[in-house]
């Protein structure tokens, strides 16, 4: 309990320079409203999906774009830390089921989210083309995984 | 049995909520009466919110939802008012923040289910010394032995033969096999996550090869004013994801992950649930939460007017998620999930019913209330969870030696 409230302080820490001077820009309030709002909400929620997939075959829709911020930090973690690749897969699956993906092995997104977590580790450039090696370097994940590396922002 | 908010299914669609809701701000939320005095506080990043609450066990739960979900429980379900000071940065900030957030969040509910999976350990152990049946296997129940030679199914496996090989379904039953030979030899009670997934891997094969088809108790029942026909839109969106699951079952029947049986099984389930939807003319979707036997208590006392309007609620949701999700040619399957999860709430008494008392949410709420507070968690992996209760799409596996 109080290591997860440590974590949690330490994120929020974590942001504090980067808010440095940062005013608060407007206070909103939002009053209750029982009778009206919900289906509204819930409307424009598909609509959100409906502007995003309206991109094309690699759309990221905003459950794809947190699908791919939760590998991405998750790829980081575990590079960090020990386990064998099974239990990493098994992550993998598992956040990927928390997304509704089942079939994550077809999604150009998991192997780039990989990538990009493997970046954010601070992984060498040589530990990553060792890492593509042993992937295998002409795969189609594997170049997928070292585009993420070197264009993390992408 | 653990209540479901349509607030929950919105953090599927992270950031759909207006304008409010992006860019970074704190959230205050006007204190209640009763459990919640001091108010409540959260941080919402480009419409996600992260907050903390009370779980069971006296857990401390990072909880994270769509800006539209919060809202909807606490602005409108609770009635309380809600406070957001909008910080002025930039979105590269917000990204971080996110980032942060997000880490500590997978890194819990990782932990979760190692927690769940050890539950299901235990509790297949205790089978074993009981020699009681085991405990059912998540997805297995989606289709049914019953329905076997079902022509769509049929169908399916023609397309697996010809996409992945004649003797593909026989080398994934012989792989599950083998597996589960070495477990039994092995008599190593720390592995039996692989062993259910060995068992889900021979029954996927088992239903594949057997041409199981749709277990009808997997069908979410639509109310009359949610079930139009089919638009044409929507039959060449299920025709896309036909063709999509087609290939992606083939695909998993090849792959070499241990854990595809479930995948599998899910897959098939949705792809005969398109089918028969086409032939029909009329949506049939999985229904996550149908139980045999199952009664569905109400969640709260109201008029019966109050329900045919949440039901009206529920039907409008529903045609709007058809539209947006199966209209577009490419149908996202994370979105197509969000409609399975629609149809399983419109199944029911609509929106409000579904969302369960407002109250179970605060925290101090009695202890099977926690249990039923809502969050976020999506559709197939609470179906996982609702197994040990029996639910849908659990079924038994077939005998094994370990």
């Amino acid at each position: 309990m109080n290591s997860r409230r440590a974590l949690l302080a330490a994120a929020l820490i974590a942001t504090l320079p980067a808010f440095g001077c940062t005013a608060i820009s407007a206070i909103v309030e939002i009053p209750s409203d029982i009778s009206a709002g919900s289906s509204r909400s819930i409307a424009g929620s598909f609509d959100a999906i409906s502007t995003s997939s309206s991109s094309g075959g690699d759309a990221s829709t905003p459950n794809k774009t947190s699908y791919q911020r939760d590998l991405r930090q998750y790829a980081a973690l575990f590079v960090k830390g020990s386990g064998t690749s099974e239990e990493f897969l098994r992550g993998v699956a598992r956040i990927a089921e928390d997304h509704g993906i089942t079939h994550w092995e077809s999604d150009a997104m998991t192997p780039r989210a990989i990538g990009q977590g493997l970046r954010d580790a601070k992984l060498s450039e040589a530990d990553m083309d060792a890492f593509v090696d042993s992937v295998g370097r002409d795969k189609p994940a594997a170049q997928l995984a070292l585009e993420g590396y070197r264009q993390p922002g992408g | 049995m653990r209540r479901l908010a349509p607030a929950a299914l919105l953090a599927a669609v992270l950031g759909a909520a207006g304008a409010r809701a992006e860019g970074l701000g704190f959230v205050y939320v006007s204190s209640n009466v009763g459990t919640a005095s001091g108010g409540h506080a959260a941080l919402v990043a480009d419409g996600t919110v992260y907050h903390l609450q009370s779980a069971d066990e006296g857990l401390l739960l990072l909880v994270r939802e769509a800006w539209s979900a919060f809202q909807l429980v606490y602005a409108e379900l609770e009635n309380r008012p809600l406070q957001v000071a909008v910080l002025d940065v930039a979105p590269e900030v917000t990204e971080r923040v996110q980032g942060s957030f997000a880490r500590l969040y997978v890194e819990q509910e990782l932990e979760l289910a190692r927690r769940e999976s050890l539950r299901q350990d235990v509790a297949w152990l205790e089978a074993y010394a009981q020699a009681r049946p085991t405990p059912e296997l998540r997805g297995a129940g989606l289709v049914s032995p019953e329905a076997a030679g079902d022509p769509d199914a049929v169908w399916l496996r023609a397309v697996l033969h010809a996409r992945a090989g004649h003797d593909s379904l026989s080398r994934v039953t012989a792989e599950s096999e083998r597996k589960l030979a070495e477990l039994a030899h092995a008599a190593d009670p720390t592995r039996l996550e692989e062993l259910r997934e060995a068992l889900s891997l021979r029954e996927a094969a088992r239903s594949l090869d057997g041409a199981f088809g749709l277990d009808p108790r997997a069908v979410a029942v639509l109310p009359p004013e949610a079930d139009e026909p089919l638009t044409p839109p929507e039959r060449a969106g299920l025709e896309a994801l036909s063709t999509r699951l087609e290939h992606a079952i083939a695909e998993l029947v090849l792959s070499a992950r241990p854990d595809r049986g479930y995948a599998l099984l899910l897959a098939q389930g949705r792809y005969l649930a398109a089918r028969r939807s086409l032939a029909a003319n009329h949506l049939l979707l999985l229904d996550a939460f149908a139980a045999p036997g199952r009664v569905e208590a109400a969640a709260d006392d109201v008029a019966d007017s109050v329900r045919a309007k949440r039901r009206e609620q529920a039907a409008a949701l529903l045609r709007k998620g058809r539209e947006q999700v199966l209209a577009p040619a490419l149908v996202d399957e994370a979105s197509f999930n969000l409609l399975e999860e629609v149809a399983s709430i419109a199944a029911r008494d609509g929106r409000a019913d579904a969302a369960g008392c407002a109250s179970c949410r605060r925290a101090g709420a009695a202890s099977s209330q926690r249990r039923s507070r809502v969050t976020w968690r999506p559709r197939w992996r609470r179906h996982e969870r609702a197994c040990a209760s029996k639910t849908r799409g659990c079924r038994r596996a077939g005998p094994t030696t370990s």
